[in-house]
């Protein structure tokens, strides 16, 4: 079941609407096969969106929705809105190819394939090339259908060590630049490449010495090996595998403060003017803060997100526009305190009663509990208002049904425990495993 | 200042021919619009028309001045009527390309 909210100008929820909408509303996939997709992936342009969809065969496709007039939804869906989630047939003519990752710019769109074999993945353009968003010369490579292919086959050229094959790791976007992790047999671990947008230093050229990087650019990182990459819409964070962090581009909202003396940071990601990182004590929030993006009342320069309960470490932390999504699975808060008070009282408890200890936490019973603060004027946190969140708060929360071992015989190893969420431009979506069509498909 | 959501250059602008706007990005997915006049005009906050949020353009005034009396045939200080007939010969003028 994938639930979204907030900005919906173009139908970009797919909820068979155009009306902005301040609660979780399901989104409906056009034709979906039997109502069982599981969302992998899914990516935000201004007015469009993107899901990388499998079923329970495994087979994925990639479904749009929203805006498609600038061809962001392939030459097949252009000149038209899609309320509702429609399968993109993109014709790129590539034998055997596996979707594997989306992503978008602004009013561009990014599929990232694997081919079989030893060829290097492929990652396919559609729509705005304003900022050279595309990652090709004017004279480089484009498939038929207006689908452009990004120049990675240009990289030898610039490393040797990055002939190919080349594997795609992960690709993150801001507003108008992208910055894709690779490796390649000879890389020696993760690199980085980006393209787009670059007058702010986003793409490590110092502000105001190039306005778009039309190829990929080789990043270079010789502090370290990059593990994540997170791209706000004028800076770029870097987080590397020993846990120091690299910030590049505009500090213009004080978003890269103090950021590079962080240590043992686990994750990173970043608003279009704010970053994120999870460290071990919380989450550290810095940039912009009009509408209570920071998510805290210290306003000091160490300051963490203040969530109302002990921390503990999110599930994943996405970035949207100007708002930000934190998902536990877990125990919910509420049997999180009942086993604080729980652990209390049996260290009271005389040892010789063991069968008076009260039964452990069912771990049949895990909870799904999406968190967001920030700005909300669209409903984007799903609360029912557009007021601004100023400090974290509960957003949706949904009991996980989690089947007994043996029922679990298809694909989906992890069915039940699987939950994802995403923000895009004053949008928030919250994805987990749908409960009846599971308990049909696993009776 | 704690109006403004931003404070943009202008190089960060696109120009959109069709509506005759520079516009940026607005965090709610519409974008933030400005006219060429108004820049002349030393006019500097983009507005959303999905939004209450709002921009100000960092620019030159001058730049604008010069380039509205030499592309734009002094359009704007005209009453409306002139100005759709201005439109009216654009719309000829590109039905003849």
């Amino acid at each position: 079941m994938l639930l979204a909210c907030g900005s919906n100008a173009h139908g970009q929820l797919a909820n068979d609407s155009v009306q902005d909408t301040c609660e979780f509303n399901p989104c409906i996939f056009e034709d979906a096969p039997g109502g069982r997709l599981r969302v992998l992936d899914l990516a935000c342009g201004a007015n469009h969106t993107l899901a990388l969809a499998e079923d329970s065969d495994g087979k994925r496709e990639i479904w749009g929705s929203g805006d498609g007039s600038s061809g962001q939804l392939g030459p097949r869906q252009m000149d038209d809105v899609y309320w509702q989630f429609v399968r993109l047939d993109i014709p790129h003519g590539l034998e055997g190819a596996t979707p594997k990752f989306v992503a978008a710019t602004w009013k561009t769109s990014f599929l990232v394939y694997s081919l079989p074999g030893d060829q290097s993945d492929v990652i396919l353009c559609l729509g705005s090339n304003e900022f050279n968003d595309f990652g090709t010369s004017p004279f480089g490579s484009h498939t038929p259908g207006g689908i452009s292919t990004v120049a990675l086959d240009n990289l030898p050229r610039l490393d040797p060590t990055l002939a190919e094959p080349i594997t795609v790791h992960s690709i993150s976007t801001g507003q108008r630049h992208i910055v894709v992790r690779l490796t390649t047999p000879t890389s020696n671990g993760p690199r980085l490449v980006g393209w787009g947008a670059a007058r702010h230093g986003q793409l490590q050229a110092p502000y105001g010495t190039c306005v778009t990087e039309t190829l990929p650019k080789v990043l270079r990182t010789p502090q370290g090996i990059p593990k994540a990459v997170s791209c706000g819409s004028q800076h770029t964070i870097i987080l590397l595998e020993d846990g120091q962090i690299l910030a590049w581009g505009a500090n213009r909202k004080g978003q890269l403060v103090g950021i590079e003396s962080l240590v043992d940071v686990q994750e990173v990601h970043c608003t279009w003017n704010g970053t994120y990182c999870v460290t071990r004590e919380g989450i550290v929030s810095r940039g912009l803060n009009n509408a209570g993006q920071l998510g805290r009342e210290d306003t000091s320069e160490t300051g963490l997100v203040e969530f109302p309960l002990p921390w503990r470490a999110p599930k994943l932390v996405a970035c949207g526009s100007e708002h930000t999504l934190a998902l536990f699975v877990g125990e919910s808060t509420q049997d999180y305190e009942d086993s604080d008070a729980l652990i209390q009282s049996t260290e009271r408890k005389p040892s010789s009663k063991p069968e008076l200890t009260s039964p452990r936490p069912s771990t049949t019973s895990q909870t799904l509990e999406l968190w967001g603060w920030g700005w909300n004027e669209h409903g984007n946190l799903g609360l029912g208002m557009q007021n601004d969140v100023l400090r974290p708060e509960l957003l949706f929360s949904k009991k996980l049904f989690i089947p007994k071992q043996d029922d679990v015989n298809g694909k989906w190893r992890t069915v039940g425990r699987y939950a994802k969420a995403w923000a895009g431009c004053g949008t928030s979506w919250v994805y987990y495993d749908d409960e009846e069509a599971d308990s049909e498909e696993l009776h | 200042m704690g109006a403004y959501y931003d404070e943009i250059e202008i190089e960060d602008m696109v120009w959109d021919d069709a509506k005759r706007v520079y516009h940026y990005p607005c965090p709610c997915g519409d974008r933030f619009e400005i006219s060429k006049s108004q820049l002349a005009n030393y006019e500097d906050v983009a507005t959303c028309p999905s939004c209450s949020l709002i921009i100000r353009v960092i620019f030159d005034p001058l730049d604008y001045e010069d380039y509205e009396s030499e592309g734009e045939e002094d359009a704007e200080e005209e009453s409306e009527e002139d100005s759709d007939s201005d439109e009216f010969a654009d719309a000829v003028e590109k039905l003849t390309i």
